[in-house]
Order: C-alpha cells, then sequence, then structure tokens
C-alpha cells in the first residue's frame, strides 16, 4: 500500500493525464455512454415501429425482415419509371456507402417499388444492381405494399397515365434506416449529402 | 474580289452563331438499364439580350424529349410535365437533380455510359440549340 501511495506521488503528472483521459473517453461516449452526440439525420429512435415486411424480392424469392437480421437495412420506396428523385437518392446512398469501404458489405439498401404493374422482380434486379451491390429491389401485392407503406406512415399514389400511357407516381423520398436488430433509428432527406449519410452510417455499424 | 465575297458571305453565315450566344454546360444523362426513361441534367445560360422560352426538346436517339420539374413537397415527390420554361436574359436554367430536368423517351439505341448525344433545345423564337450531352452511369460516376 505505501508503495502504491509513493508511486502515485512520484508520479503524479502521470496520475492527472490518465484520469484526464478517462474522463474524456467517458464524455465522449467511447464506452456507449448515454451521453451521445446528435446524430446528422433526423433520430426517429421509438418513433416508428420496428422493420416488418413480407415482399418479393428481385431474384423472385418471398423474404421477410427476418431474412435481414444483423445488417442495418436502408428502406426507400420508389418507382423504376422515376428518372430523376428516386436515382439521384440512389446515387447518393451509393456514393456514402462508398466512402464506408469493406464494412459497406454488411448494409443493404432495399428499394421497394411501389409500382408493381411495371416494375417486375428482372426489371427490379438490372435497376438496382446499376447502382452496387449492396442495392436489393423488392415489391409485393397491393395489400403487402399498403401494410409496409402504412406502417411507416408512408403515402404513395399513381398519378394519371398521359396518352402513352406513362404516369408518374407520387411517393416518399425519405429513407428509413434501420440497424443491425431491425429498430428504425434514422431518417434521411433528399437535402442529406452523402457524408453526412456515410458518418451516421459508420456509427451505426460500429454499434 | 472573289475572296473578299467569300469573307462577306461566311461572315453572315457566322454571325447568328456569335451574335447574342446561348451556352449549355455539365450536360449529361444518367443512364439507368432497360428501356426505363431517363432524366438529362444541364445549365443553360442566356446571354443573347433577351428573354428566352424554351417550349420543347428533342433528340436524334431519342422517340420522344419532355421538360419536367420534380418537386418535393411535405416529403412527397412529384413529377410535373412542365410546357415551357422562361429564362431571363443574362440567367441561367439549372436543369439538376431533384429540380427541373429534361425526361427522355424510348432510347432508340442502347446506350453506353460515355457516350454523346446530342439534344436539341427549342424556343419560342423559332430558334433552337444543340447541345452535347454525355451518358453518365446511373451513378453519375
Amino acid at each position: 500500500m505505501n508503495r502504491v501511495l509513493s508511486f502515485l506521488s512520484r508520479n503524479r503528472g502521470l496520475v492527472l493525464v490518465c484520469a484526464g483521459l478517462l474522463v474524456i473517453l467517458t464524455i465522449t461516449g467511447c464506452g456507449h455512454s448515454s451521453i451521445s452526440q446528435p446524430w446528422n439525420l433526423l433520430n426517429i429512435t421509438g418513433h416508428m415501429p420496428p422493420l416488418q415486411f413480407t415482399l418479393m424480392r428481385d431474384d423472385g424469392q418471398t423474404v421477410t425482415q427476418k431474412d435481414y437480421l444483423g445488417k442495418p437495412v436502408l428502406l426507400y420506396f420508389g418507382y423504376t419509371n422515376c428518372p430523376d428523385v428516386c436515382p439521384t437518392t440512389l446515387a447518393d446512398l451509393a456514393t456514402a456507402l462508398r466512402q464506408l469501404g469493406p464494412v459497406a458489405d454488411q448494409v443493404r439498401v432495399l428499394f421497394v417499388s411501389v409500382d408493381p404493374a411495371r416494375d417486375t422482380p428482372a426489371v427490379l434486379k438490372s435497376y438496382t444492381n446499376a447502382f452496387g451491390p449492396w442495392f436489393v429491389g423488392m415489391t409485393g401485392s397491393q395489400e403487402q405494399l399498403v401494410t409496409l407503406t402504412k406502417r411507416y406512415r408512408v403515402a404513395y399514389r399513381l398519378g394519371k397515365p398521359d396518352a402513352k400511357g406513362e404516369y408518374a407516381v407520387y411517393h416518399s423520398s425519405a429513407v428509413f434506416i434501420f440497424d443491425r436488430q431491425g429498430k428504425a433509428r434514422l431518417l434521411t432527406s433528399l437535402s442529406d449529402k452523402p457524408d453526412v449519410i456515410a458518418t451516421d452510417l459508420k456509427r451505426l455499424l460500429a454499434e | 474580289m472573289r475572296i473578299k465575297y467569300l469573307v462577306l458571305l461566311l461572315t453572315v453565315f457566322c454571325l447568328p452563331a456569335f451574335a447574342g450566344t446561348l451556352s449549355v454546360t455539365g450536360a449529361w444523362l444518367r443512364l439507368l438499364p432497360g428501356d426505363l426513361p431517363l432524366a438529362g441534367y444541364a445549365h443553360v445560360t442566356n446571354n443573347t439580350g433577351h428573354t428566352l422560352t424554351l417550349t420543347g426538346a428533342s433528340s436524334p436517339e431519342f422517340s420522344d424529349v419532355q421538360l419536367h420539374r420534380s418537386v418535393v413537397h411535405d416529403g412527397m415527390d412529384n413529377m410535373l410535365h412542365i410546357e415551357a420554361i422562361t429564362i431571363a436574359a443574362g440567367k441561367t436554367l439549372d436543369f439538376i437533380p431533384g429540380g427541373y430536368h429534361l425526361m427522355l423517351f424510348d432510347r432508340k439505341h442502347p446506350l453506353g455510359a460515355g457516350q454523346h448525344v446530342p439534344v436539341i433545345l427549342r424556343f419560342s423564337d423559332g430558334t433552337q440549340y444543340t447541345a452535347e450531352f454525355v451518358v453518365k452511369g446511373a451513378t453519375g460516376q
């Protein structure tokens, strides 16, 4: 005991530095402390239900949220005949994921088409492949889509077809982000830049 | 004498190209697979000294080109078909992701990244301008 006390008094400077470091580590949340930095994206923890769906994947398989447990999931509703906002959002997500490096492979982006009449699994597969390996196309029956969109309070509506039968689809522009356990955590908007999204995804992956 | 005449003739023919210019910069198309419609983006600057009204566009590579505008309101994305866009003298019309854009339907031949596609912009005063749009991948790379 005396030896310890004499060590401490002889190395007072070192002890102070160590104590200081301990305080800093606690505050900055290196141990997932409750005092945490705010997220860049909108924090929806506790405000949206956990991930739950039954949909047809772009390989023709029926899948549920259980197939994605253990992976952070980004959920986005759109349609492939949308040449502007949908690909812009997906391209931004691709840029964010590329910034993450190899850990991005743990993430899945589920692009859920609310236009199943035009978006067959084959169309969805070639569409999502164009953005990167992390993208998965999905769609479902009207009932499956209504169940899912209602769950996340997402509205969508098919526009009036023009003379050639082309129609636009009104849809939510937000991306829902779920953690590895399927808990709803963050929401992006169109104005969120890829590096901002990447920063939050990195943090979510480190949990 | 003959050369003088030729020079005069050339000057007359070249005049429209120099008098009051319209410039198009950063023009590109986002390539999507299959027959999906594509979006075109560019910055169109009106330095002609008078107001211009863009009333349409076309391309030999597509059956139809339309002027569109994405409007995100209350978190909902809505795409509007636009008939005409006015560009005041000295102003730039930005066709950008999430805003005004060209929508190009039914490509006539398969397209690849790096290719150049001519797009003709038509104005209400009868003038038109051909811009070269470069094809980029889905992610804009």
